[in-house]
């Protein structure tokens, strides 16, 4: 059977989940390939409310979201994609309610919202710390009987990696070489096309509070295979992290929504815990822009205050132990005596399950963390006569390479700057979802000129060609797969003096400088210099330390660097272009593509008036 | 650096380790400079930087699973001091020494694939056999147009239409669906073995979850119903609450498993009033 039917999604995450269920109603086959199985995807703060305009609101609600969402200097495109994705989201709603998304109600069973910071009306609707693994498993219960209808095949490939994307000589994407994490076998897999729902790279950053395996693995196999990049030195800060612990673990909006306060001793040296610091002697870090804004700045503008009083002005916590002035501050809910919604306790409950500190009895330290990456693999999307985004077309959510979608985190598609609670999820599902429909018409065109050509078959020539088309593809997978063997089989034999871990560790302390997340200044010329130098050691003398020939864990530990170090590269460079930049902001597009080993990085103004 | 202004003790670990899922189980213990206060995980990471065991030459480091590090993902799932913690969320002082070591162990119900992973997939292929269905998927899928334009136009049910929900079935189908996955619940249980045996809790709690769910239809709560009475059912439960004692997530375990012995109870009395 030809391959054009057959559609390769990788990741099982929200993203993932809701593309491959789209991809199976539309009737196509799906290779659904990830690390996890979808419920080991879950990370519960990475997102735990779905923000969308009120059914009662009508059109003028989805104004209203779309004007607290917008940021100055987006183009055309951007703006009519991000219109639409906000006017779909009240439907969204509905249809996670539907799937048995406990989503908030009130005893009359009517949907409730709630606010979140940066938000000027109620638009969140949350199961709590548990949103996205129940917005996860109902998806995942939904793909299952979707694939039990028949119409179209599922395959599932848990605990596979992507190694390689693969292009054929015509330049379209021809599938992906992928391999067993258990039995370690390497294998290519056909497709007609390919979606990377595979997520961000924020777990790069030593300051990230993502989950260990955000390393953007599939991403970086996008990049060698040709694909161009955007933004990516973007990041979406999480204002209020716990700090101490192997992660900054990322506190809900729900608790800063719920009044919680943000401070720092006015005493730098003041080594009096927390809660013995008398609130004369307290100085509060957001209380004055939220009092400006008339209500809480958004969560990125917090970070942004934050990082300006913990690593510029000499705010922080003075350590006692080690005699130093620690760059965090104190989130508090003391004062609140235990007047919670449900919600809010849920998150202070949580917290204390993973870190054993009760929030309501002291204040816990907190600073910024990198929270998920903003950038990601360039998407285009298309607009209609009226300038707003095309109803369908084959051109949303398409990389440069023809075949190769992204959506989700993968991709740096609708929220390119700060990104509001609640918006998260609303991306990779909707994102998924719309990628999912221009793949399907995509894969129709492909089938119809492939039937033409069986048509027109006594034109030798045609039937030829066709032959030859289908005969590339073959053969540039056969390629990918002996290359990925052979480079596997290097991997494994490789000695030397460095070990994943430490030169992660490395890579993570020289990225956050970039971000602003450190003390020291970033130097740009210094720290391209010093990533590159890990990239390469990633890459000549970082040892797998591990030569198991089942469930190997050392050599893909070793990938996975080699991939993040050239994200990581990517990002420094991106900073870089954007540093001459004089409105230094999102009206400029950076762009990275790979030739060779190295970047070629390209600017794009995003205007008003931009078409394509 | 690994002197710090109060000195500490090493930390001795002793971690069972297999190469090959098929290979007899060795322990190599590991003397490691780190906080009490540190989680399991941590500590695994500090060996994996230098795995070298109390008098021997370096091996190759022990291998476990992680990734969420905060409790959600429940795949770090391990057995610590005997019981199945999560090692991303419990700290090495919290776990009982045996011999004066923190004793490290891949959970016990699921097939090893190497040190301290395990094969969580098994566990769900047994939970379909033993004919603890799956929670019902109720709602035919909602027709809608699934274009990036549809404000008004859809044929999903409005929110008034929708069953209304107790705020109480609410909450506790909420608290039931906090569960992770774990696995740690089958591992504590006496009465869940390879070989059948019961299904565990964590069958019941989906089961008990997806019957809290006001979109089940009332032919799938009668068949969520009925198969708690089958074998690996319910009343194969030996009452020895492991699993609630150990529950990383808090589920209200207790709460499925008593309303699961209620509905089992009268469906026999009915039965045997109706013959």
């Amino acid at each position: 059977m030809s391959a054009t039917s057959r559609v390769v999604v990788v990741g099982a995450g929200t993203t993932g989940l809701a593309a491959a269920r789209e991809l199976l109603a539309r009737g196509l086959d799906v290779d659904l390939v990830s690390l996890a199985p979808p419920r080991r995807s879950v990370v519960a703060s990475s997102a735990d409310a779905i923000a969308a305009a009120r059914p009662d609101e009508g059109p003028e609600g989805i104004a209203a979201h779309f004007a607290d969402s917008r940021r100055p200097g987006a183009g055309a495109i951007e703006d009519a994609a991000l219109r639409a994705l906000l006017a779909s989201a009240p439907d969204l709603i509905l249809r996670l309610d539907a799937l048995g998304v406990p989503l908030s109600r009130d005893e009359t069973g009517a949907s409730v919202r709630r606010r979140g910071s940066g938000h000027r009306r109620d638009r969140l609707a949350t199961a709590g710390p548990q949103t996205r693994r129940a917005v996860v498993e109902a998806l995942d219960r939904a793909l299952t009987v979707e694939a039990r209808s028949g119409r179209s095949h599922l395959r599932r490939l848990e605990g596979w990696e992507v190694v390689a994307i693969v292009v054929d000589d015509r330049h379209d994407c021809a599938g992906v070489v992928a391999q067993d994490l258990r039995s370690m076998e390497i294998h290519a897999i056909a497709a007609g096309a390919v979606l990377l729902a595979s997520g961000g790279f924020a777990a790069a950053w030593s300051t990230s509070s993502a989950a260990q395996g955000a390393l953007g693995t599939a991403t970086a196999a996008a990049l060698r295979a040709g694909a161009v990049l955007a933004d990516v030195d973007a990041v979406e800060l999480a204002p209020l992290a716990l700090v101490g612990f192997a992660k900054r673990h990322a506190i809900s909006d729900a608790l800063r929504t719920a009044g919680a306060r943000v401070w720092a001793p006015k005493d730098p040296t003041d080594v009096r815990r927390g809660r013995d610091v008398p609130s004369k002697e307290r100085r509060d870090l957001l209380g004055d822009i939220d009092r400006e804004a008339e209500g809480l700045v958004a969560p990125a503008e917090a970070a942004r205050a934050l990082m300006r009083a913990l690593y510029r002005d000499g705010v922080g916590v003075f350590d006692d132990k080690h005699g130093v002035l620690e760059p965090c501050a104190y989130i508090d809910l003391v004062h609140l005596g235990g007047a919670l919604l449900p919600e809010a306790r849920a998150e202070v409950t949580r917290i204390a399950s993973i870190t054993g500190i009760d929030l309501l009895a002291q204040p816990a330290r907190i600073a910024p963390a990198v929270h998920a990456t903003l950038g990601g693999l360039d998407v285009r999307f298309e607009l209609g006569a009226g300038g707003e985004l095309a109803v369908e077309s084959e051109i949303h959510h398409s990389t440069s390479i023809p075949g190769l979608y992204a959506a989700g985190g993968a991709a740096c598609a609708y929220h390119w700057v700060d990104r509001l609670p609640g918006q998260r999820l609303l991306t990779s599902l909707r994102g998924g979802e719309i990628a999912a429909a221009s793949i399907a018409l995509r894969c129709a065109r492909e089938a119809a000129t492939e039937a033409e050509a069986e048509a027109e078959a006594e034109a030798e020539a045609e039937a030829e060609a066709e032959a030859e088309s289908e005969g590339s593809m073959l053969v540039a997978l056969r390629a990918a797969e002996t290359a990925a063997r052979k480079d596997y089989g290097l991997l494994l034999a490789r000695r030397g003096d460095d070990a994943a871990r430490p030169l992660r560790d490395e890579l993570g302390a020289a990225l956050d400088t970039l971000v602003g997340l450190s003390v020291d200044p970033p130097e740009l010329g210094q720290l391209e210099s010093d990533i590159a130098t890990i990239a390469a050691r990633a890459s000549a003398t970082c040892d797998p330390q591990d030569g198991a020939t089942s469930a190997n864990r050392g050599a893909p530990a070793v990938r996975r660097l080699e991939a993040v170090s050239l994200l990581a590269r990517a990002v420094t460079a991106s900073a870089r272009a954007r540093q001459g930049d004089n409105n230094d902001g999102p009206s400029c597009k950076v762009l990275i593509r790979l030739e060779g080993d190295n970047l070629i990085v390209s600017r794009e103004v995003r205007n008003e008036d931009e078409a394509r | 650096m690994t002197k710090k202004a109060a000195p500490t003790k090493p930390i001795l670990c002793r971690v069972t380790r297999r190469d090959h899922a098929k290979d007899p189980p060795r322990t190599e213990t590991f003397e490691v400079d780190i906080t009490p206060e540190a989680t399991l995980h941590q500590l695994l990471a500090a060996i994996a930087r230098n795995p070298t065991p109390r008098g021997g030459i370096r091996v190759v480091a022990p291998a476990w699973d992680a990734d969420c590090l905060e409790g959600s993902c429940g795949g770090c799932a391990i057995r610590a001091g005997g019981r199945a913690v999560l090692a991303c969320a419990t700290r090495i002082d919290e776990v009982e020494k045996r011999r004066g070591a923190i004793v490290l162990e891949p959970l016990g119900v699921f097939p090893v694939v190497r040190d301290l992973i395990v094969d969580h997939a098994v566990r769900d292929r047994d939970i379909d056999a033993t004919s603890i269905p799956q929670p019902p998927i109720v709602p035919p899928r909602a027709k809608t147009t699934l274009t990036p334009h549809n404000e008004g136009g859809t044929d999903a049910k409005p929110d008034a239409k929708a069953p209304p929900t107790s705020s109480i079935a609410q909450w506790e189908r909420m608290a039931l669906g906090a569960c992770i996955a774990c696995g740690a619940c089958l591992d504590a249980c006496p009465e869940v073995r390879g070989d059948g045996g019961f299904v565990g809790a964590e069958a019941i709690v989906k089961n008990r979850r997806a019957h809290a769910d006001p979109r089940t239809s009332p032919t799938d709560r009668g068949a969520l119903d009925a198969a708690l009475s089958r074998p690996g059912g319910i009343s194969e439960c030996g009452h020895a609450q492991n699993c609630i004692e150990v529950c990383p997530a808090d589920v209200p375990i207790a709460l499925a498993l008593s309303d699961a012995a209620r509905v089992a109870t009268s469906r026999f009395l009915l039965g045997w009033l109706k013959r």
